[in-house]
């Protein structure tokens, strides 16, 4: 699984919201702070990548954590 | 898209106003026998003495929530430099989609860049915030208990 379709599995799991995009807004998610932060440990986990709070707390766009996740991945 | 800044009290007082009886009417205990009366006068004192940080969160300007710390050196620890104390936090039900995570985050930026060493919050036990704080990685380390006395 590339690492796009990672965060977007793991996003999709957290969230309702059908379907999910790179331009997809984070708030569009409708997650609440605990399950945001969840997700966001999952995709860790999942794609090797650390995601400190601080960044996670900058993503306004599902292509943003695409993006970083891309970005700092070995 | 909820913008994180500091502000001082001055600028952050007219805006507030509206929003502590909901806070506290959402939050608070003892109601009847403990009202709301927010010491204005002692938060610009605090502000003025560098005690006080405010973290505002705003939606096109207008005030959706907060979280006010005081900043200073605990008496037990007095040459580990500053700690964090939050004195309360608050967002409006309407923008609460991740706006605590995003309002924390920001305080906790703050205060390394402050240099603090340590911050300390809570959570109420009627709206309860742990797993959150958890997995945010701080660590549990105390119970508070309240009892009315008259």
């Amino acid at each position: 699984m590339s690492l796009p379709e990672i965060v977007i599995q793991k996003l999709e799991e957290a969230s309702d919201v059908r379907p999910l995009t790179a331009s997809t807004r984070v708030e569009e998610l409708a997650l609440d702070s605990l399950e945001f932060v969840q997700a966001v440990l999952e995709i860790e986990k999942a794609s090797g990548v650390a995601i400190p709070d601080d960044d996670a707390a900058n993503f306004e766009t599902v292509g943003d954590v695409i993006a970083f996740v891309h970005q700092h991945s070995a | 898209m909820i913008r994180f800044s500091i502000e001082r009290w001055a600028e952050f007082y007219p805006d507030v106003q509206a929003i502590f009886p909901q806070h506290w009417r959402e939050l608070a205990l003892d109601q009847n026998e403990i009202p709301i009366d927010i010491d204005a006068e002692k938060y610009a004192g605090l502000d003025a003495a560098g005690v006080l940080l405010i973290v505002a969160a705003r939606n096109e300007g207008k005030l959706v929530g907060y979280h006010l710390s005081f900043l200073m050196p605990h008496p037990h620890y007095k040459s580990s430099g500053p700690m964090g104390m939050t004195d309360m936090y608050y967002v409006l039900p309407e923008f609460r989609n991740g706006a605590g995570f995003r309002l924390f985050a920001f305080w906790e930026r703050e205060l390394r860049k402050r240099g603090v060493k340590r911050a300390i919050t809570s959570t109420k036990v009627h709206q309860d915030h742990s797993a959150l704080f958890k997995a945010l990685g701080w660590k549990h380390s105390d119970n508070t208990f309240v009892k009315l006395l008259s």
